[in-house]
């Protein structure tokens, strides 16, 4: 396969500055402490790339110094931030959704009105001159922190949770109830026409079919399986489970 | 044992110590690439962090069922839904602006105007790739943003290696024509 130049290399200098405008774009550390801690998960704050499957790109490198320096600037201010989240991950374990933060203490705000003409979001104007070539030009390490106000969100809908739900709902069945495991995964296709998360159903199913002692079944369903989805990430599960040996 | 009963237990389930040192690590690894990925997918940047958290708690319930080497694709399987759904609960909700840029991805040496620049490329960015047809989006944001090989696109996407190649130069094709559209709508000639 020829890989083609990537445009921020070959392209233009609009190309450039707005494919470029991407690598300045990366989560804070304070973020990242925020997401750890309410994960339940102790931080590492050196958040050096460390995934096998990772591709060996510009991005990652450019990730693990976007953390590098919000965690050197943050400064003392991010410290107490850590030491916090920390002390909120010890006391509180179990992984919260997103619409229960828990009291993460931020750096000092500036009020919003000093912030506003920095972070401007109006769009450009008609005849503006270029700033293509400046933005090309200047280093994109994230660094000071100026913390505005974020006004509450709401990301997406539960159905993501509940689908999720209804599939451990089938896989706690597993062990002592296959045939009820079965059931359920069929009211979870019922339920949830879009089935996000048919793989990993099919692949409950698989087991649950084994557990009844339906075999072919389970052998017809897995090869089917990985003649679609024989790259997918439960595909070496499949396999497993489908194999003699 | 009742599926009601059942239920009740996976809600008041904790992680288990070494399901949460998986997690960990998988956060550790794959953070940044995440929220990176639900940004470039068209949330917003004021609700990348939460739906960034919402790619994790999916990844927690579903440890035993990724793969050694496939953590990457799982997530990024994970952040197209949930940044699918995100786009479809903002048709709903105004649309926040990105007051909290300055903090993620700004150099204290760039002065105001070179700050604001940045954010308005970003915007422009976000916009550009708001409008493209989403598996073109997909394919043009893994090779052009995160420097992805097309086998490794492939791999990731299960899709056809020829099938991405198409992809990529369709998305590069409607890239470029877009860019040249804005810059017409802008009035400027050759640039932002």
């Amino acid at each position: 396969m020829i890989e083609p130049s990537r445009l921020r290399d070959s392209g233009d200098a609009t190309d450039r500055a707005l494919l470029g405008a991407a690598v300045s774009d990366a989560p804070s550390a304070a973020s990242r402490a925020e997401i750890a801690g309410r994960l339940g998960i102790s931080f590492d704050g050196g958040g050096g790339p460390s995934d096998p499957s990772a591709p060996s790109s510009g991005a990652s490198s450019v990730a693990s110094g976007s953390a590098s320096w919000g965690t050197l600037l943050i400064g003392l201010g991010a410290i107490g931030t850590v030491a916090l989240t920390v002390s909120v991950m010890q006391s509180n374990d179990v992984v919260v959704p997103p619409s229960e933060p828990p009291p993460v203490a931020q750096p000092p705000l500036l009020p919003p009105t000093q912030a506003q003409p920095i972070a401007s979001s109006d769009p450009p104007l008609i005849g503006e001159p270029s700033i293509s070539e400046r933005l090309e030009t200047r280093s994109t390490q994230p660094a000071h922190r100026i913390r505005t106000a974020v006004p509450a969100i709401v990301t997406t809908e539960a159905t993501l949770a509940d689908e999720l739900a209804a599939i451990d709902i089938a896989r706690n069945l597993l062990p002592h109830e296959p045939s009820a495991a079965m059931a359920q995964l069929d009211a979870y296709r019922q339920n949830f026409p879009r089935q996000r998360f048919a793989q990993e159903a099919t692949v409950v199913r698989i087991e649950a079919l084994i557990a009844s002692g339906d075999r072919p079944r389970a052998e017809a369903l897995g090869t089917a399986f990985l003649e679609q989805h024989g790259n997918s990430p439960p595909a070496t599960r499949v396999r497993r489970l489908i194999s003699h040996d | 044992m009742s599926v009601e009963a059942v239920n009740a237990g996976t809600a008041s389930a904790s992680a288990t110590p070494r399901a949460k040192a998986s997690l960990r690590d998988l956060f550790d690894a794959q953070f940044e690439f995440v929220w990176r990925s639900v940004r470039r997918l068209g949330v917003d940047p004021a609700a990348a962090d939460d739906a960034t958290q919402e790619v994790f708690i999916v990844a927690s319930r579903r440890l035993h069922d990724i793969e050694h080497g496939k953590e990457r694709a799982f997530l990024f399987g994970t952040a197209v839904k949930v940044a699918a759904d995100w786009r479809r609960g903002r048709a709903r909700k105004p649309i926040i602006a990105d007051t909290d840029a300055v903090e993620r991805g700004s150099d204290s040496s760039i002065a105001a105007d070179e700050l604001t620049d940045q954010l308005r490329a970003r915007e422009v960015l976000d916009k550009l790739l708001d409008e493209m047809d989403n598996d073109l989006r997909t394919v043009f944001v893994l090779f052009e943003l995160e420097e992805m090989t097309m086998a490794e696109i492939a791999s990731m996407l299960e899709l056809p290696a020829g099938t991405v190649a198409s992809r990529l130069r369709r998305a590069r094709a409607d890239w470029m024509e877009r860019v040249a559209r804005y810059r017409a709508r802008a009035g400027t000639g050759s640039t932002l």
